[in-house]
């Protein structure tokens, strides 16, 4: 049986579609037959970061319509064996996406991958609502900072309401917290939420932080998700995430030892 | 609870205010006007001063999915006979038309704690509450245990930013209540985790609600509509309990937040 992954935050430019790219990358690259398909339709971008926008021909809002089959539409990575990708429509908008058309798409899908990773859009609408209902796990996405930890909360508060899962009333869907863009520095000087700040908040299992960088940029606009430079710190992140989420038991890297948090800081001074 | 309206009574020909009453309700288990008048009398017959002006909602949502509409114009009229005045029907939606024309208000059903385990009888010619009789039956005691308890809500996982819970009854949370979250009940509050976000007891205008909650990091606390915010309360008391284990209640008018 598949298991559908769907990688989401609420806020935009948290690093959702790089961390998509990454995990199912890193799946796909541990032998696991992946798929990853880009839900945010209308501003595609995954496609980008994957480094395959020129073999675009049809997208997920085609196959959803008929107009083309699944095995047209799905790109196969260049860089790893056992991936693929799904890209999004360009033209369309998201009121173009049906839980029918997913469902049937998921459903072929499930035949010949292990793993779909959804890439789900910013925000808590249609779009956002579509990536996440048929999910079985969630990554949540969370940069250390207030209003990022806050709209992770009101995801979270959806996946227990209105996804699939919630609604059949089956097992709930399993969550992971993901830190991204974490600056141990920042977070010494008290600029930034602490993990155990950003824990705290969300109580959900943290499954990795993955440090700000310059070589996701770099490896964005270059269109090589960044787990395939190794010699990076987001790249051996990564590689720790999709470990740990195969169950390897590594330790948190890339944090510094913990320190005052941000909310004894600002609290402190209220007693 | 009583809310008020419209400002300056001095002024002003009359004032809106909220009220809640207690009330009769009548519930009508089929739509046959015959049976319901025979049964009208007997119950008149054995006590025949029972009823005296004595307002009543007739609730509909016990009768049968596919039953005709009764006739409420001629129920109101057997009704009135009898010392009853039929101000409402509350329930079954298919028949608010019906309702209407008949000059009735409309009520929608609401589950509550009390009405299916008291019924008004009479006893020594005085209406007083007792233990429900069935009206059409053999006068047999039916059980009535379970009145409280069953009100209580329990949620044992997160409330997240954006999520609402309501209970009518007590409300209890044994998880985290985020910020962005809303709690609101007719009775207590008790949340088990921290509490940042927003807790409103006794929404239904009940004063003696309290919210207990163990770790104390709320945004707004409301109870019985008497509110306060986490940055206009005075210095003191919000901040000298903030992070504690509290008790938070209604006196005089105020809100009191005291360590548990």
């Amino acid at each position: 049986m598949a298991r559908i992954i769907v990688v989401t935050s609420g806020k935009g430019g948290v690093g959702k579609t790089t961390t998509s790219a990454s995990f199912a990358t890193g799946l796909a690259m541990k032998g696991h037959r992946t798929v990853v398909i880009d839900f945010d339709v209308g501003l595609r971008n995954l496609d980008l970061i994957m480094g395959c926008e020129r073999r675009v021909v049809y997208d997920l809002v085609n196959v959803i319509n008929g107009e083309a089959a699944l095995h047209q539409a799905l790109i196969k990575d260049k860089h790893t064996e056992n991936l693929s990708v799904l890209p999004a429509s360009q033209t369309r908008d998201k009121e173009a996406l049906t839980l029918e058309g997913i469902e049937a798409v998921f459903d072929e899908l499930a035949k010949d991958f292990e793993y779909i990773i959804c890439d789900s859009p910013a925000g808590i609408e249609h779009g956002a609502l579509m990536a996440l209902y048929f999910a079985d796990e969630a990554i949540i996405t969370t940069n250390p900072e207030v209003s990022s930890v806050r709209d992770s909360d009101r995801i979270l508060g959806i996946l227990q309401s209105k996804s699939r899962r919630a609604e059949k009333k089956l097992d709930p869907v399993k969550e992971h917290l993901l830190l991204t863009r974490y600056n141990p520095t920042r977070v010494e000087m008290g600029d930034m939420l602490n993990v155990e700040d950003v824990q705290e908040i969300l109580a959900i299992p943290l499954l990795a932080v993955v440090p700000e960088s310059k070589d996701v940029l770099k490896a964005s606009n270059h269109g090589i998700p960044v787990i395939h430079q190794q010699t990076t710190d987001a790249g051996q992140a990564y590689n720790d995430m999709v470990a740990r989420f195969l169950g390897a038991e590594l330790p948190h890297r890339f944090i510094e030892p913990p320190k005052k948090g941000f909310f004894q800081k600002v609290f402190r001074s209220r007693a | 609870m009583n809310s008020t309206l419209t400002s300056k009574p001095s002024n002003t020909a009359f004032q809106l205010k909220g009220g809640i009453f207690t009330l009769t309700t009548l519930e009508l288990h089929n739509s046959c006007l015959i049976s319901f008048c025979q049964q009208l009398q007997a119950m008149s017959e054995k006590a025949p001063h029972f009823f005296q002006q004595t307002p009543v909602v007739m609730a509909l949502e016990t009768l049968p999915a596919t039953v005709d509409a009764p006739d409420l114009r001629a129920i109101a009229g057997r009704l009135r006979e009898s010392g009853m005045i039929l101000v409402a029907v509350r329930g079954g939606e298919q028949f608010r038309y019906t309702a209407e024309s008949a000059g009735l208000a409309w009520l929608p059903f609401q589950k509550t704690k009390s009405e299916k385990n008291v019924v008004m009888m009479q006893q020594n010619g005085q209406p007083m509450p007792v233990e429900r009789h069935e009206l059409n039956g053999t006068g047999q005691k039916e059980d009535t245990s379970g009145i409280s308890g069953s009100e209580t809500k329990i949620i044992d996982q997160p409330v997240r930013s954006g999520q609402q819970i309501y209970a009518p009854g007590d409300l209890v949370i044994l998880s985290q209540v985020s910020p962005g979250a809303e709690l609101l009940a007719g009775g207590h509050i008790h949340v088990y985790g921290l509490l940042r976000g927003r807790a409103l007891a006794g929404v239904n205008g009940d004063p003696e609600a309290r919210i207990f909650c163990h770790r104390f990091e709320a945004e707004l606390i409301s109870i019985s509509g008497h509110y306060k915010l986490t940055g206009q309360t005075e210095e003191s008391s919000w901040s000298r309990h903030w992070g504690q284990s509290v008790l938070i209640k209604l006196a005089e008018d105020r809100l009191h937040i005291s360590r548990l």
